[in-house]
């Protein structure tokens, strides 16, 4: 993927969080994030570069938001164990480039890694936001229903986004 | 030195990811602090242009109630009116009146981007201190309260909205005169918490809640809402009374900010009397 779709994936990520589903009403619980999707699909960089991409999303979203900090600590976490864990995920180095998506995985391994993301960010995210934990009910249930929402919007957002191409090819 | 330098090579993602978590975590704590204030105020002009752009477009989806609920507070207003009222007395004595004189003014803002879906809501409003919007002022609807100004820049400000954790207002009961204070514990954006009512006084439901005289953001009599439900928890001494609020938060499209002009002269007798006490 060329850096200019990746900074148009960005922009398009951020205008979907900020215009829907920060305006959707769900009773007490968090509001779905999309934007750590960004996180997942950005090519292989040097670390240094990665982090710092992600660090500046992180923050972009936050000054929207009013939350400085949260946001990019998440998005940083989210992208240096990406880094981490890309050598085990992958089985040979060609198909690094090629990035994380359904194309490359199937649909049964990205959904695990679609999981496992939104479920640390919205771990993060819950727990700067709260300062720590202070209802321990609220808490399991805000965790919860923030990671299988925000694992939906993941996976419909790859199928939009990169299925389709698949059949074109 | 060169050990160091080689050291610093092999471990720089260890280093760069800390460096840049410390430093998310060190603005999570400052703002939390509430002191260094002024973090983003300047990036939150371009942001605020934008939500604005997406509010102008939002606005006319609300207009119709928009347009009845100011009608309705022209009503109220117009009953008011000296000229509504008829002289129930024979007498005619002209008086010039210099009892009274401006405590409180208003200033009129639109609400450009609005959350009520989080643990701490905040509303961004277009009006700063280009229109004399400063912190810690206090914002209503035509119907009732909205919140407090926490932070402002040249044409916007933003508000901590009744729906924050950190929010509380003195409040009172208007049928009994009875104090408590008001905040928000979470759960449905209609519905607040009033506190510090003894078990011993008796309260009814739909009794009316309004701002106390203690409020230094707002008037007395501001409505915040009505009763809908109250139960003593065990062996507490007060209730927890569950009020609806007055002004829907989630639909609120135009704005009062409310400047007390006597709070600063207020603000430095109690620090001076403070300050005698040590």
């Amino acid at each position: 993927m060329s850096a200019f779709k990746t900074i148009l994936y960005f922009f398009l990520l951020l205008l979907i969080q900020r215009i829907i589903l920060d305006n959707l009403f769900i009773g007490e619980f968090e509001r779905p994030f999309i934007l750590f999707v960004f996180i997942i699909i950005i090519p292989t960089l040097p670390t240094w570069a990665l982090l710092l991409i992600a660090f500046l999303a992180g923050l972009i979203y936050d000054i929207f938001n009013n939350t400085p900090g949260i946001h990019s600590f998440s998005s940083v976490l989210l992208a240096f164990l990406k880094d981490l864990s890309l050598p085990f995920l992958f089985d040979n180095e060609d198909e690094i480039s090629l990035g994380i998506s359904s194309k490359t995985f199937g649909f049964g391994r990205f959904l695990v890694i679609a999981l496992v993301c939104s479920f640390i960010y919205n771990l993060s995210v819950i727990l700067l936001t709260d300062f720590g934990i202070t209802d321990v009910q609220d808490f399991a249930t805000r965790l919860i229903f923030g990671t299988l929402s925000s694992t939906v919007l993941v996976y419909v957002f790859d199928i939009l986004a990169f299925y389709r191409r698949k059949e074109a090819i | 030195m060169g050990n160091i330098l080689y050291f610093l090579a092999r471990y720089n993602r260890i280093f760069i990811f800390v460096l840049l978590e410390i430093t998310a975590l060190s603005l999570v704590v400052s703002y939390h602090d509430a002191k260094r204030k002024t973090v983003f105020s300047f990036l939150n002009d371009i942001t605020s242009r934008f939500d604005s752009k997406v509010s102008d477009i939002k606005y006319y989806f609300h207009l119709k109630s928009t347009n009845e609920s100011l009608l309705a507070e022209n009503a109220r207003l117009r009953q008011n009116q000296p000229n509504a009222k008829w002289a129930d007395t024979m007498r005619q004595v002209q008086i010039i009146d210099t009892t009274f004189k401006q405590k409180f003014t208003y200033q009129p803002a639109q609400v450009i981007n609005n959350s009520t879906n989080v643990k701490n809501n905040y509303i961004t409003i277009d009006a700063g201190t280009n229109k004399g919007v400063n912190s810690h002022m206090g914002v209503v609807s035509s119907n009732g309260i909205i919140g407090i100004t926490r932070f402002s820049s040249g044409n916007y400000a933003t508000v901590l909205s009744v729906l924050h954790k950190d929010f509380q207002v003195s409040a009172q009961i208007l049928e009994n005169d009875e104090l408590g204070s008001v905040v928000w514990e979470g759960g449905s954006p209609d519905v607040v918490t009033l506190k510090d009512i003894p078990v011993h006084i008796i309260l009814k439901k739909g009794w009316h809640v309004i701002v106390s005289q203690n409020s230094d953001a707002f008037p007395k009599g501001i409505p915040i809402g009505t009763i809908i439900s109250f139960q003593t928890n065990g062996s507490e001494a007060t209730y927890n009374v569950k009020v609806r609020l007055a002004a829907s938060i989630r639909n609120v499209q135009k704005v009062y900010v409310i400047n007390n002009i006597l709070l600063d002269e207020k603000k430095a007798l109690e620090t001076k009397t403070l300050e005698s006490n040590k």
